[in-house]
């Protein structure tokens, strides 16, 4: 009957549906691309730039100078279940791996995409999955381990035990591992490939405490050929450098990284960089380090020096010269290094340590002990590592040492309860099923 | 009325009364009537004229009787004429013309007789010739230099010529008065041949008449149109009250009129039981929320209840956008509610707007109608001569209520005992605006940036002509209306409308068309001026010594909110709204018809920052960015329909059916443009470096049969079936049909015999309705599990991603209906009460379900939700002339609505994501809040109830105290008098409410409340500062984390921040003068009105600060707005 005909309708114009979206490599590639984009689009967001700098000033690295009582709330550790950026880190990070579980249930069931075409993709949905999973532990503990699209199953569940989490990155970033192509293509550095994988691995490995697994990852990225160490520290964080493993390209107009708007002050003589490097940190760098040369610089306002982190240089910049670094070679050679001292092999992870150094153009380290050199390799990541994707915030909590640290740097003001931020009021009130963090 | 579906076309339409001046001893007609007069007795004379024009008569006669060669006349003229037999008796004519025209025509036939005419359109009176002198044969009196008098006797008759008894008859200007006997006659002596006598009667339309020298009246009074028999405009047809029974509210042209408004939103405000209107913002072209008898779904967010608009129908065709903002850039200065479509529609071109309520009233309009639905029905040309009416109006608006802020002083005091309080030592960073800045100098954002009012002009023409077969009328508008923000800010509409009715000679054709056009600007700000009232008052000076714009003092920026009046937002709109309908009686008592809509709504809007509002010292150098936005809806509608009219026994029975297909697009894009180098480009796309555009387009098909049976038995039982079936593009496979329908009953039961004797009651029927309507208002394209293009690729490869989750078996949201009312009318209707109680019960609830934000949402696009929510109410409307006579009418029009809103049943609550909002047994409008407890005198902090115990307030265990934010009851007064040509009305509008207090406003904005780098009201003064005092508000505080900041926070979160809302608002004054008729017919004028009007003039309320329908600091308030101007019609 045309009556019938006459109220159905197609989708508009600038959509497609679900299943149309797998029936074509092009479409499917975009559909990965599209995570991406979600994840790079909106200035800043959780992983275009805000761990960077609200991990960093949760830790001891980095302290807002803006007047903003939210971010404020990170550099106090006074956050509290309304913040909207912590609400944000947990909605954004649920909608990608909402993103991700669509394609990897969608290339699943699809028949016309090429095997070798269906597999990549897949381990890049897979690695994006890991990922995502890995910071939530980091921001929150236990989280709900969402591996499917269907809201009826999803929407009430509890937390998962990070265990079991960890498991499940493990066995997507394993996967991810066989899955992805072995070389860069087009794409170059900007999507990953199985050293990327791995590279992840190895960092979820020395979180878990597997030391083994965790020195067999980083020896397999290291070993790849894929990547090398810039000699020139300031062509690290360049697009597409040869120490990038994997970098997130922004997409934004206007913007090359977060990083270079938020620590760059701009040229009028009165403006603050937006976050300044604490004292600790900077006072942290040892004499000659070539990273405090390249990577920091200062400027005096008002009478006050503010130090701010100088790895990325592009303030702003039509054209895209550098790309957001999220794993790089040098973590790799701390990873080994460090798993190999946990393992007892110091000789060799004084070999990884010193790769690092010399190249910072350090001395050599020459540490007596598992327990000092251990020691070293952390002192090693914070300056390597600084201003850098949480790594700080990471390591603080993994090595214990975070009630020590903050608690003399930030006073009375720190609680061991702080480590984990609280879970978004606005989540509890939708999920009854969610329970709240210690100390909220 | 004949049949209680009146018929359309115009043609007992005049309301004016009629009259006949008879001097009874020369036997001469002078016939003075108005037009509409006329055509009454042409009617009664059951000639049918064809439609006037010029055509040529031939005539060929020989000593044939006059009256024969009249009727020949009338027959090629399309006239009708009008003579008493006795001048035409036993007159002959000889003839012979061709082609000739009318006047030629006549002037020779009546050339031999004395006999003369006069032409009213297309009535022709033949009478005598005048003679000259007084040969009226009255008694004159001549006396010194007055005038003279003379004795004058006369009779009153009605319509029908039956005698009218108990007629006061008063001379005008003197205390002389007297009434008619039982034959309708009355005699008064001494009567100044010039005086005017007026005609009044309880029953009868008051007339008055010039004696003019004449000794003998004959006066014909027309019956008083009764309100309850006023054409009604109903779904698909008309009614009259009298017959109706459904629930339908009509708002007049005159009580439109009477509003100097931009928006006709704005003249329904409290004149309607059972909608609620809010204006949303003082500022031009904004929003209004509209609600008819409240909320009924629970909606995506809580506290965002869904707007559950009503239906906007104008002259049949669906309002494409109906009532949603329209505007995709942000003009934050127009509040939360964005602009108004509605702003479009010119007040001036309504002649009434309807509001249908009940299921009998809606249910034809299947699952559009379940909000209600609201009929504008434009002006449309009556039957008469050519017509000019020519209205012009200029005012004011004035700000209603604007906020003390603190000096300098006060806000220098403010900020050091926040600091103080915190422990801070000042310096430059938690004190830049008293370190940096100088702390003496005073600006008065106030006086800056709020002038003290704005201009209005509006200027109104329209002409009409008709005659029994055709009427038309032009329209044109303009109005114009001035902003309060400093520079060149103000919206203009340009408008134009049409109307042409037809019906052929035989009365089985009918056809009609009506068009509307209108162009709408609106200038506005980017940036909410509003709130730019809150920065500093030491702000540092706004140009520097250059005279250009300053940024920053001693290192210290401030956004300049000078910049923001260089940023232009610019909304344009073009209406265009037209109808026709056309219409065949193929069969006696069938006709068949149908009506062709088309509605397009093209908005364009531009928002500019020109690299002249922004600071230059900015790094990179900044750029100019343009933000181009067009928003387009086309609809059209296609409604074929068949009517039957038949009587069956001692009934009349209406059986109606048909067809509906609406299809409405909505194509919208915006592109962002930056880095423009020149801001003389920024009104183009070119000379930007970047653009981001965005762009997509909706389709809304929807399709319907439909039917209505009514029989009405003997006056006295009407009873109404109505259903329809719809298809909808919004339902998945499967879903996409419902079925709708509603049975109503009236009885008049003052036909029966037995009431019939009860002498005060006019009028009285009691009605009943109950039927189901539907609900499709969830958006477009919910089922699809769709993917849409991000805005950028990614290193080359062009993004999609997922755009909602989706649960693709919904179906029609459920309204039930039920309804009872009556309709009384008491002494000789000069009382009309109208009562009603209804309740309406939505279910399977249709929402976007807010869902954990885990399941990659947060929110799902449309499912059935399977809580009840019920309104009831009652609502009321009483019409009473509380005086009549000659001289002074007092009318008053009451309405009042006592409405209530429940959450009947929701099955599974405690575990549903709305556990913490709603609340079973309680108004969706609900608020959970935690109890304030007052300021501790001497901690200085906000304190709450604990209500378990627990020594901390924590949410939601002691959040237990409920505050309902609906509306307890509300409506509006109206007193109209008027004596002589005066007419002073005055319509006072009230509402009983709890709403969001200012303090709300302070407190919720974080880095704004009391303390921070911001200026207050001079209400915050009244905070605590030492240990014992009483203080309203807590100690001051500026950082996170301190005990006052967190009391804040639970602040917000507590009934403190709720209060009274209430107000009783002089909505609209209006004082009207219009000159004697006397005075002006020598100018050729037939009305001659002055008029002041003002809106919002007075408000009394206890809500503070700011004003409480808006109930937000940062908005701007609702204006008063004073108009005076002068309305000719000739």
């Amino acid at each position: 009957m045309s009556c019938k005909k006459f109220v159905d309708t197609s989708t508009p114009p600038n959509q497609i549906i679900s299943s149309t979206v797998f029936s074509s490599s092009a479409t499917a590639n975009s559909a990965i691309a599209g995570i991406y984009v979600q994840m790079t689009k909106v200035v800043p967001t959780v992983f275009n730039g805000e761990v960077s700098l609200y991990l960093g000033s949760s830790a001891d690295e980095l302290t807002p100078t803006f007047a903003n009582a939210e971010v404020a709330a990170f550099g106090t550790n006074t956050y509290t279940p309304t913040n909207s950026y912590i609400g944000e880190f947990w909605i954004n990070a649920y909608n990608y791996i909402y993103q991700a579980n669509a394609c990897i249930e969608g290339l699943s069931q699809s028949s016309a995409i090429p095997d070798s075409t269906q597999k990549y993709l897949t381990g890049e949905a897979k690695f994006i999955r890991a990922l995502c999973y890995f910071y939530l532990i980091n921001f929150f503990g236990d989280v709900p381990l969402i591996t499917g699209t269907n809201f009826k199953n999803n929407q009430a569940m509890e937390r998962t035990a990070s265990t079991t989490v960890y498991a499940q990155i493990v066995a997507d970033l394993t996967d991810a591992q066989s899955l992805l192509p072995a070389s860069y293509g087009s794409a170059a550095k900007q999507r990953p490939i199985n050293i990327a994988a791995a590279a992840l691995l190895a960092r979820v490995y020395l979180v878990q405490g597997n030391y083994t697994a965790a020195e067999a990852a980083a020896s397999f990225v290291i070993n790849s050929g894929k990547v090398s160490l810039e000699s020139d520290l300031n062509k690290v964080f360049l697009l597409n450098s040869s120490e990038a493993i994997w970098q997130l390209y922004p997409v934004a107009p206007f913007y090359n990284t977060v990083e270079g708007v938020y620590f760059l002050p701009t040229a009028s003589p009165v403006n603050k960089p937006l976050f300044a490097m604490t004292s600790a940190l900077v006072n942290a760098f040892e004499t000659g380090d070539q990273r405090y040369v390249n990577w920091v610089r200062s400027k005096t306002v008002l009478g006050t020096v503010y130090y701010y982190p100088f790895k990325y240089k592009v303030r702003s910049n039509s054209t895209v010269t550098e790309s957001n670094m999220v794993i790089r070679l040098a973590e790799l050679y701390l990873i080994r290094a460090e798993a190999r001292a946990k393992l007892n092999n110091l000789s060799g992870a004084e070999t990884d340590l010193n790769t690092i150094r010399t190249r910072a153009g350090l001395p050599a380290n020459n540490s007596s002990t598992q327990a000092s050199l251990i020691g070293a390799i952390m002192h090693e990541r914070q300056i390597e590592f600084f201003a850098e994707w949480g790594h700080r915030w990471i390591d603080l909590k993994r090595s214990g040492s975070i009630d020590a640290v903050l608690g003399t740097l930030k006073g009375t003001n720190w609680k061991s309860t702080a480590a984990l931020y609280p879970v978004p009021q606005s989540e509890l009130l939708v999920n009854t099923n969610l329970t709240q963090n210690q100390g909220y | 009325m004949q049949d209680f579906v009146a018929c359309k076309v115009p043609f007992f339409g005049g309301t004016e009364p009629k009259l006949f001046l008879l001097k009874r001893e020369t036997r001469k007609i002078v016939l003075v009537m108005k037009i509409t007069a006329v055509l009454l007795l042409a009617a009664v004379l059951q000639v049918s004229a064809k439609s006037w024009g010029q055509e040529r008569i031939t005539l060929s006669f020989d000593n044939a009787p006059l009256e024969t060669v009249l009727k020949n006349i009338q027959s090629q003229a399309n006239v009708q004429f009008i003579y008493r037999t006795d001048y035409v008796k036993d007159k002959k004519v000889t003839i012979s013309v061709s082609n000739a025209t009318l006047k030629t025509a006549l002037d020779l036939c009546l050339k031999n007789f004395q006999l003369t005419y006069d032409v009213f359109g297309t009535n022709i009176s033949i009478h005598p010739v005048k003679k000259e002198g007084n040969k009226s044969g009255a008694n004159v009196v001549v006396s010194g230099g007055t005038p003279p008098l003379i004795d004058v006797h006369g009779r009153v008759v009605n319509e029908k010529g039956d005698p009218v008894e108990g007629v006061t008859v008063s001379v005008k200007g003197s205390t002389k008065s007297t009434t008619t006997d039982k034959n309708g006659e009355f005699s008064m002596a001494t009567v100044d041949q010039d005086a005017v006598l007026v005609f009044t009667h309880v029953s009868m339309e008051a007339f008055e008449v010039k004696v003019s020298g004449k000794a003998e009246l004959s006066i014909r009074l027309k019956a008083k149109i009764s309100a309850l028999d006023e054409l009604q405009v109903i779904a698909y047809g008309t009614t009259s009250k009298r017959f109706n029974t459904g629930d339908v509210v009509t708002i007049k042209e005159e009580d439109i009129s009477k509003q100097s408004i931009t928006n006709p939103l704005a003249a329904l405000e409290g004149r309607v039981p059972g909608l609620f209107i809010t204006p949303k913002s003082g500022v031009p072209g904004s929003a209004f929320k509209v609600q008819l008898r409240g909320q009924s779904s629970v909606g995506t967010l809580p506290g965002s209840l869904p707007s559950g608009n009503p239906l906007f129908i104008v002259d049949g065709v669906p309002f494409a956008p109906n009532n949603l903002p329209f505007d995709l850039l942000n003009s934050s200065t127009t509040g939360t509610g964005g602009l108004s479509p509605l702003t479009s529609i010119n007040p001036s071109d309504i002649a009434s707007i309807e509001v249908l309520k009940d299921a009998d009233a809606t249910a034809i309009y299947g699952s559009r109608g379940a909000n209600g639905v609201i009929l504008i029905t434009t002006k449309k040309g009556v039957t008469g001569k050519t017509q000019f009416n020519f209205n012009v109006y200029t005012g004011e608006n004035i700000i209603g209520k604007r906020i003390d802020f603190l000096n300098t002083a006060q806000y220098v005091g403010l900020r050091k005992e926040a600091l103080a309080n915190d422990g801070l030592a000042l310096n430059a960073t938690n004190a830049p605006d008293l370190v940096l800045w100088d702390t003496t100098r005073y600006t008065d954002l106030n006086k800056q940036l709020l002038s003290q009012n704005a201009h209005i002009t509006d200027v109104e023409g329209s002409m009409s002509w008709g005659n029994p077969n055709t009427q038309f009328l032009l329209g044109s508008g303009y109005h114009r209306e001035g902003n309060l923000f400093p520079g060149n800010f103000h919206l203009d509409r340009g408008s134009m409308h049409v109307s042409i009715n037809h019906v052929s000679n035989d009365r089985k054709f009918t056809t009609s068309f009506s068009a509307s056009y209108s162009v709408e600007k609106n200038n506005l700000t980017v940036n909410n001026l509003a709130a730019a009232l809150f920065l500093p008052p030491n702000i540092p000076d706004l140009y520097d010594a250059t005279g250009k714009l300053n940024w920053s003092q001693n290192g210290y920026n401030f956004g300049n909110p000078m910049a923001y009046l260089l940023q232009p937002f610019l909304s344009r709109t073009n209406n265009l709204l037209g109808n026709f309908q056309v219409g065949y009686e193929i069969l006696p008592h069938l006709v068949l018809r149908s009506s062709f809509g088309y509605n397009t709504f093209l908005s364009d809007q531009q928002s500019q920052i020109p690299i002249s509002s922004q600071d230059p010292s900015a790094s990179p150098a900044p750029t100019g960015n343009a933000n181009f936005g067009t928003n387009e809806f086309r609809s059209w509608i296609v409604e074929p329909q068949a009517e039957y009219k038949q009587t069956i026994s001692k009934g009349k029975m209406t059986f109606l059916v048909g067809g509906s297909w609406q299809q409405t697009n909505n194509d919208y894009s915006t592109i962002y443009a930056t880095g423009y180098a020149n801001d003389a480009l920024l009104g183009t796309l070119t000379g930007a470096t970047q653009y981001t555009p965005n762009s997509n387009s909706i389709q809304y098909n929807y399709e319907a049969l439909f039917g209505r049976l009514t029989y009405n038995w003997d006056d006295k039982y009407i009873l109404n079936f109505s259903g329809r079936r719809d298809g909808s593009s919004r339902f998945g496979p499967g879903n996409k049909f419902g079925n709708f329908g509603a049975v109503g009953g009236a009885w008049i039961f003052t036909n029966e015999k037995f009431i019939k004797k009860l002498p005060f009651l006019n009028f009285g029927k009691l009605r009943a309705s109950y039927g189901t309507t539907g609900n499709d208002q969830i958006g477009d394209y919910k089922f699809f599990d769709s993917w849409s293009s991000t805005p950028y690729s990614y290193y080359g490869v062009s993004g999609l991603y997922p755009i909602q989750l989706v649960d693709s078996t919904f179906r029609w949201e459920v309204n039930k209906k039920l309804e009872f009312g009556t309709e009384l009318s008491f002494a000789h209707e000069r009382i009309l009460l109208s009562a009603s109680w209804f309740q309406n019960r939505s279910s399977n609830q249709l929402i976007n379900e807010k869902v954990s934000s885990q399941t990659g949402f947060g929110v799902v696009a449309a499912v059935n939700f399977p809580a009840v929510v019920q309104n009831t109410g009652w609502e009321f409307s009483l019409q009473t002339k509380n005086i009549s006579n000659s001289k002074l009418t007092w009318r008053s029009n009451f309405t009042l609505t006592i409405p209530k809103n429940k959450l009947l049943s929701f099955p599974n609550l405690a575990s549903s994501s709305y556990a913490s909002f709603l609340i079973e047994g309680q108004s969706l409008n609900v608020q959970r809040l935690y109890h304030y407890t007052g300021v501790d005198p001497t901690s200085g902090l906000f304190t709450f109830l604990d209500v378990n115990k627990d020594t901390s307030i924590t949410y939601p265990a002691d959040a237990t105290t409920l505050k309902n934010l609906d509306p307890k009851f509300y409506g509006g007064l109206e007193n109209t008098f008027t004596y002589k040509g005066f007419t002073l009305s005055f319509f006072f509008q009230f509402t009983k409410q709890l709403g969001y207090n200012y303090l709300n406003s302070l407190y919720s904005l974080k880095l704004f409340y009391p303390g921070a780098i911001t200026n207050q009201p001079t209400e915050v003064l009244s905070h605590w500062q030492k240990p014992g005092d009483e203080a309203a508000l807590q100690k001051l505080t500026v950082t996170s984390g301190t005990p006052a900041y967190n009391a804040l926070n639970n602040f917000i979160r507590s009934d403190g921040v709720i209060s009274d809302a209430s107000f009783l608002r002089l909505r609209t004054l209006s004082l009207s003068y219009s000159l004697p008729a006397s005075w002006i017919h020598a100018a050729h004028l037939q009305t001659c009105r002055f008029y002041l009007q003002g809106q919002n003039l007075l408000t009394i309320t206890s809500y503070k600060v700011t004003d409480p329908q808006m109930q937000n600091i940062r908005t701007l308030p609702l204006l008063k707005t004073i108009t005076g101007g002068l309305q000719l019609n000739f």
